[in-house]
């Protein structure tokens, strides 16, 4: 029973970075309904970043930290330019596809710029582990949930609260009626790809620093988490993205302790698959999948 | 031909079609009007499976179709057009009413793949010859997308057509046309389309109607308010109201 | 030395088209895949452990793989195809990364000659050495790649031009209206991802005999991308788009050898800027239209 409790508390840790990569992806995916695979790399290509800064100038966790932020989201308004803003609506197999060689060009760049393939890269904080009666837990964990927590607030803040939030809901629901409404468009979807590079350089410095190193393979592991995490919870639901991640975390802690290392993405897919299968609307979106469907059928 | 009984669809707490009762026989052309929103394009939707009902029933020559899928439906005989156009864009002119006769009976396996069998051939012939009956022979091969408007409407009457349906469901048939357009249309409907089976026409234009059917029903928030002789029907106060407003009626 | 090197690069042309031509399949019915590695995989699997451990001969184990993956297919295709849009890709994703999984733990060994022979986990699986016991040369077996390839590409060029051809392409544009049409578009769309299955299986039984080695990370998700990729880059107009596709990104750019360290940084601009101007591809449905049509105008010019 401790062990199990032991498992959930550090999957809800482990979750909680999923949970961020997911609400990255699922504000993409809820603006504008279509999918970016180049959103790991891209926050992958912003750690790169924050790892320059490191070795040039041996900068501080802030420091780097920041670096980490901006380069994805630099990296992430050259993918919305390429890959979305410049492809016309109603192509979003062409967009998917785009983001998906412009991943391919980001890793290309990485490995070219930094040939090594894994750099270390500074932790935040070096602390032992808190014991808590029989539980454990690691402080970098405790600040990533943290961090995550304080994230999400804001994010709540910004879009019930805020003329920009409404403007982002309005689009995410019908675009066309927000365009009528005088809301540009445009503006906003950049908005939420800013928002959301910018949660995923976060969510990007918390997980490679509490791994202590990085190399290229991690867009691929970020695009991958966020995605499955996104469609367990429910896709375009912030809520959704939440509960996803941290089941996501739970199910991986559980799998590798009672059924080896080897079973944790196993698990995980299977997880994903009967979801598709048996409930594709996630935790939360049955709702959002009732009215697609309703859309398709719409003669 | 047709009957529906007791039909009640509602989407979301919005009743579109509220204890409909209608009968339609044999070689009957009836029109179908009504405001907008008053349930006629749902009514098709219905009948075609495209929305189930939630109560009530549908019935094609006395046989039941109300749960059955659109492919089933229209495999018994119903072909229809659509309000807003739904053509194959990305097909030629040609290939969107040959598309129609994949599922007629007689395509079966050994004609899915291949097109060189003479009763191939015939299937091909009478595409061409739909074609040439509703002026688009000389565009058979331009890409269907590209297609003025009425002359998408005169390919959707094509491929509705093809199937030799015995119920045949128009949805505004000469919808967004001019005046001329439209008189085209009714002609080649009421010589072409209507002869030998029975249809239901939903249309805005009177003049179409008052060419076509002898039949008038029209519906308002998914009730039958007035079916009978088109004449007659125009007349009735409820109809009046229904188009105009209740103090043009009083006034 | 030149010479293997062509060959070694034409082999792999040819058997990376089967699995693009197999995703291009899945594009026309206006579906996404993100797994057909996994049928490449299943199929890999299957051919070499009926030509290496049950010592059936090559051509039997090529058409065991093809068939063992449309089976696989089949499984995935009825609790999925219901499944529109995105929905559908994802579970494409998780069921080919859970049969990548589960080729990581699956082992299954026996002993020949003294020899423990079969899959073993991530370790993979050695010595799937039919076509080298039966002395056919590279050059031979690139023959047999390429025979294979016309044949599939046949196959697809009669589709195109027929009924069922005709219903893949309209259930791509519009379910409904299709539905419309009197077709059951949920057994027409079983029916795509199976024959999708049974052409990325035979890719990966002739793969699976060449490389004679085959392990479980070859499969991973970047293989069924890249397969996507290509048919989109070629054009979804005709089976040459996924074709030209590979050329373009295997052919042309690993044959330049100058920029071959950067080839994603070039490849992925190009990529990114050809789906801006033409979404569907270089050659679309709007592009083999018109080819026709100045095609048949030449033959009536001629006569």
């Amino acid at each position: 029973m401790v062990d199990f409790i032991q498992n959930c508390l550090d999957g809800i840790m482990l979750g909680s970075s999923y949970a961020l990569l997911a609400i990255g992806f699922t504000l993409i995916f809820g603006v504008m309904r279509r999918l970016n695979l180049s959103y790991g790399p891209s926050i992958m290509v912003g750690a790169f970043v924050g790892t320059l800064v490191y070795l040039e100038f041996k900068a501080n966790a802030v420091a780097i930290a920041a670096a980490t932020v901006v380069g994805a989201v630099i990296v992430g308004i050259y993918v919305e330019r390429l890959c979305f803003r410049a492809i016309r609506r109603g192509a979003a197999v062409a967009s998917m596809v785009s983001s998906f060689v412009i991943w391919m060009q980001l890793e290309e760049i990485v490995t070219v710029v930094f040939p090594d393939r894994t750099y270390f890269f500074p932790p935040m904080v070096t602390a032992d582990p808190i014991d808590l009666g029989p539980f454990f837990f690691k402080v970098e964990n405790i600040v990533m949930f943290a961090v995550a927590a304080v994230m999400t607030v804001l994010l709540h803040w910004l879009l019930q609260y805020t003329r920009f939030g409404l403007a982002l809901r309005a689009v995410s629901e019908n675009p066309r009626a927000a365009l009528f409404m005088g809301i540009n468009v445009g503006a906003v979807m950049f908005l939420a790809f800013v928002i959301a590079s910018a949660f995923g350089g976060v969510a990007a410095y918390l997980i490679v620093s509490a791994d202590g190193q990085i190399t290229p393979l991690f867009g691929l592991w970020a695009t991958f988490k966020g995605l499955i995490a996104m469609m367990l919870g429910g896709m375009g639901s912030i809520p959704g993205a939440i509960l996803g991640g941290l089941l996501l975390g739970v199910v991986e802690a559980q799998s590798i302790w009672y059924l080896g290392t080897e079973y944790r993405d196993l698990s995980a897919y299977f997880l994903l698959f009967l979801f598709l299968v048996f409930r594709p609307g996630g935790l939360m979106g049955q709702l959002a999948v009732e009215r697609e469907l309703a859309a398709t059928r719409r003669v | 031909m047709l009957r529906i009984e007791g039909l009640r669809r509602s989407f979301g707490g919005v009743a579109a079609l509220e204890e409909l009762d209608l009968a339609v026989a044999d070689g009957e052309v009836m029109g179908l009007i009504g405001p907008n929103g008053s349930g006629k394009t749902t009514l098709f939707n219905v009948i075609t499976g495209v929305h189930q009902a939630d109560t009530g029933r549908v019935l094609l020559r006395e046989e039941e179709i109300t749960r059955s899928t659109p492919a089933r439906i229209v495999r018994q005989g119903i072909a229809r057009t659509f309000q807003n156009l739904r053509i194959f864009q990305r097909m030629s002119v040609r290939e969107n009413v040959w598309v129609a006769q994949h599922s007629l009976p007689g395509v079966g396996p050994m004609a899915l793949m291949s097109n060189r069998s003479a009763a191939e051939r015939a299937r091909k012939a009478e595409v061409d010859r739909l074609l040439d009956a509703v002026g688009l022979a000389d565009r058979r091969n331009v890409l269907a997308g590209s297609l003025p408007l009425p002359d998408q409407r005169r390919l959707e009457l094509a491929r509705a057509l093809v199937r030799s349906p015995a119920l045949l469901l128009l949805d505004e048939p000469a919808g967004g046309m001019t005046p001329a357009e439209t008189a085209e249309m009714a002609a080649l409907i009421r010589d072409f389309a209507v002869p030998g089976r029975t249809c239901i026409v939903i249309e805005h234009k009177l003049d179409l109607i008052s060419t076509l059917c002898q039949r008038l029903c029209v519906l308002n928030f998914g009730r039958k308010i007035a079916d009978g002789e088109p004449g007659r029907v125009l007349e009735h106060p409820e109809v009046l109201e229904a188009y105009l407003g209740r103090d043009a009626v009083n006034a | 030395m030149d010479d293997i090197y062509l060959i070694t690069i034409l082999s792999n042309i040819g058997m990376i088209s089967f699995i693009a031509l197999s995703a291009y399949l899945l594009l026309v019915v206006g579906e996404i895949s993100f797994g057909q590695q996994a049928f490449f995989a299943v199929s890999a699997y299957g051919s070499g452990i009926a030509t290496a451990m049950w010592g059936w001969p090559i051509w039997l184990g090529l058409l065991w793989g093809a068939l063992v993956a449309g089976a696989a297919a089949l499984v995935v295709a009825i609790p999925t195809v219901r499944l529109r849009g995105l929905y559908f890709s994802v579970a494409t994703l998780a069921f080919a990364e859970m049969v990548r999984l589960i080729f990581e733990i699956f082992t299954y060994q026996v002993e020949i000659d003294g020899e423990l022979v079969g899959p073993d986990g991530s370790d993979g699986f050695r010595d799937i050495r039919a076509i080298y016991d039966s002395n056919v040369s590279a050059f031979e077996y690139m023959l047999i790649i390429y025979g294979l390839l016309a044949v599939v590409l046949i196959g697809f060029l009669i589709l195109e031009r027929s009924r069922l051809g005709a219903i893949f392409r309209m259930i791509g544009e519009d379910p409904m209206l299709t539905e419309m049409q009197g077709l059951n578009v949920t057994k027409y769309k079983i029916l795509a991802v199976v024959m999708a299955g049974i052409v990325a299986g035979i890719g990966g039984a002739l793969y699976a005999h060449l490389a004679t080695y085959v392990e479980p990370k070859i499969f991973n998700v970047m293989l069924g991308v890249h397969a996507l990729a290509y048919g989109l880059i070629g054009g979804l107009g005709t089976a040459f788009g996924p074709l030209i596709g590979v050329a373009i990104d295997i052919g042309l750019l690993e044959s330049i050898r100058a920029i071959s360290g950067y080839r994603m940084i070039v490849f992925g601009g190009l990529v990114a800027v050809l789906l801006i101007v033409r979404p569907r591809g270089l050659l679309d449905e709007a592009a083999m239209h018109w080819l026709r049509g100045r095609w048949r105008g030449l033959i009536r010019a001629e006569n």
